[in-house]
């Protein structure tokens, strides 16, 4: 349990995914400018995440290591997590046209959010267990989640009141936020591995 | 035709150059800018995709039906992937331990498949070749440029050599996430400065 | 859409994927050995450069594997043995050997000369407490005792072997690791071919 615990504290709060691991930073970049997209991102990423990792997982371990074709593992994934984009954004049109609406959009972006692809091969790269990559899929999402949406509330306030050098407006300043956003978790550096 | 290709090629050294311009592929310039060596090897890596995947695609452009043209490109982009990754690990095994995770990301690059959408799909194949050695380049050259200021301030050295003064304690600011943050987004604000002013000089 | 178009969309997919994996595969095959070749040298080389002396050949393309045992399941396991060669002459062989030490296995690389002497041990993987344990591998002094014994020398703790003082676990597991590999050197000589 305890190991659990460490490895949810670690992969959102300590090393987490956006600001210290570096996975995921376009969709940060492009859809931290406002509150409300920020949120949808975050949902569709949290969804996608967790069963994209789950799949990838599977697949490695009862189709790839089984028949020595572990140097495919870049080309199947990406190729999971492009079909299961699709499906998601299919079924969820049908099924569901409300929660379609408002996460529509933001799925196609997610085929090439590195993040998810990140997190399937992280996965196997530190050998977790099913219950492992389920936890730390939940983790690292959740991590993303956070960063993101603290960072739309910071760019909202400072588009609104503060006054930002020319030189320095729209990409620049959400990148040097993030940066100090950065510093501040990197201060619970020590808190687990 | 000679032009057009010098033309295409050059595009992607300045003019709209990736990591930059559009801000496309970020997490790379951000995580291996450590030291110019990782850069410089991702870089190359990067060159080697894109012109693949461009060639690739546009000698397919007219076969490939339009529904299912991103599948088809996402394979031909990891297979050139896979590519590297088996040569990396063959020929230079400390590189692609120290570079790990970030050679298979390359196949989630935005570059990659955004040439392959944007250039590729339309245009003939000697032009798309320039295209991409040209944005590949430019990208390498976005890192070398991030690796050299990170290395420098952060480790005192450069390619590993020292160049600063004897003693230099190194600002570990710069090795840090957080550098790597603070210095692309400065970058990119001198980026604006420049820009800016080439254009009321035009004016 | 017509069946034409989906037909078309199908049989472009399959011949897309199909052609890179066939080209995937074929890159798979002229690279493997030389993938091999570098994650051994990698992992391998730094304990043959401390106890292989005067060769001039690469002791990691000159390896051999030679199923040595079983594992729980009943599949063979292999050992490597590498051979470090003067003028083509083998003048000593390598092999990593272990045995279990205080946290985890104690990895032993080990060096034999085709008389039957001990050219050198190193300790390459260990994962003892930290000043205590690992001293087996940081002391020189303590490696340094094996060298020159013969093979029948008894390589036991207090008999040919002093154990280092406060870390004796640590030194059995060398000495036992060490022990297992003067066995399977002899079992084995016939077939390493000198």
């Amino acid at each position: 349990m305890e190991d659990y615990l460490m490895l949810v504290v670690s992969a959102i709060f300590i090393n987490n995914i956006l600001l210290i691991r570096f996975l995921g930073n376009c969709p940060f970049v492009g859809v931290s400018s406002s509150m409300s997209s920020a949120l949808g991102m975050s949902a569709a990423v949290l969804f996608v995440n967790v069963l994209a990792s789950l799949i990838c997982w599977i697949l490695q371990k009862t189709v790839l290591d089984v028949f020595g074709l572990e140097y495919l593992q870049t080309l199947v994934f990406i190729l999971v997590i492009a079909a299961l984009v699709q499906l998601v954004e299919i079924i969820m049109q049908k099924v569901a046209p409300p929660l379609y609406r408002a996460l529509g959009i933001f799925l196609p972006l997610i085929t090439t959010n590195c993040m998810i692809f990140g997190v399937a091969v992280l996965n196997i790269k530190e050998e977790y267990t099913f219950m492992q990559a389920l936890v730390y899929a939940i983790s690292t999402a959740l991590g993303f989640n956070m960063a993101l949406i603290l960072l739309a509330g910071i760019r909202e306030r400072m588009d609104s009141t503060a006054r930002v050098p020319k030189l320095l407006q729209g990409v620049p300043i959400c990148l040097i936020t993030a940066g100090m956003m950065g510093l501040t978790f990197a201060g619970l550096l020590g808190l687990a591995k | 035709m000679a032009a057009r290709i010098v033309k295409e090629f050059t595009k992607g050294l300045w003019k709209e150059i990736a990591p930059f311009r559009f801000v496309l592929g970020l997490c790379s310039v951000l995580a291996v800018t450590t030291d110019v060596k990782n850069g410089l090897g991702l870089g190359c890596a990067v060159i080697f995709v894109t012109t693949m995947s461009n060639v690739l695609v546009s000698a397919l452009r007219k076969i490939i039906p339009d529904k299912v043209r991103i599948a088809v490109f996402i394979v031909i982009i990891a297979t050139g992937v896979v590519i590297v990754e088996l040569t990396m690990q063959a020929y230079f095994y400390s590189l692609f331990l120290v570079l790990g995770i970030w050679i298979p990301l390359i196949v989630v690059n935005c570059l990659v498949l955004g040439r392959a959408e944007a250039f590729a799909r339309k245009e003939g194949v000697m032009l798309s070749l320039a295209d991409g050695v040209g944005m590949g380049l430019g990208f390498t050259i976005s890192l070398v440029v991030v690796a050299t200021i990170r290395e420098i301030l952060g480790k005192g050295t450069w390619f590993g050599l020292p160049v600063m003064w004897e003693g230099y304690p190194g600002f570990e600011f710069m090795i840090r996430p957080v550098g790597a943050f603070v210095c692309l987004g400065l970058l990119l604000g001198i980026m604006n400065v420049i820009s800016a002013r080439g254009r009321r000089k035009r004016k | 859409m017509s069946l034409r178009d989906i037909i078309k969309m199908i049989v472009v997919l399959t011949i897309v994927s199909a052609v890179c994996g066939g080209g995937l595969a074929l890159v798979r095959i002229s690279t493997a050995d030389q993938i091999t070749y570098q994650k051994i040298k990698f992992i391998k080389e730094p304990a043959l450069k401390q106890i292989l002396v005067g060769y001039d050949n690469d002791p990691v393309s000159d390896r051999k594997e030679i199923v040595t045992g079983k594992d729980k399941k009943g599949k063979d396991v292999a050992t490597t043995f590498f051979y470090a060669k003067k003028a083509g002459q083998v003048i000593t062989i390598a092999f990593e050997t272990e045995a279990p030490g205080f946290a985890g296995n104690v990895g032993v690389m080990m060096a034999v000369k085709p008389d039957g002497t001990m050219q050198g041990v190193a300790v390459t993987t260990l994962s003892e407490t930290p000043g205590v344990g690992t001293r087996v591998k940081e002391d020189p002094s303590f490696c340094a005792q094996f060298v020159g014994k013969p093979l029948t020398a008894n390589f036991s703790l207090g008999a040919e072997i002093q154990g280092l003082s406060g870390a004796t676990v640590s030194s059995t597991a060398v000495s036992n690791a060490v022990k297992s590999g003067v066995e399977l050197y002899t079992k084995h000589k016939s077939q390493l071919g000198f």
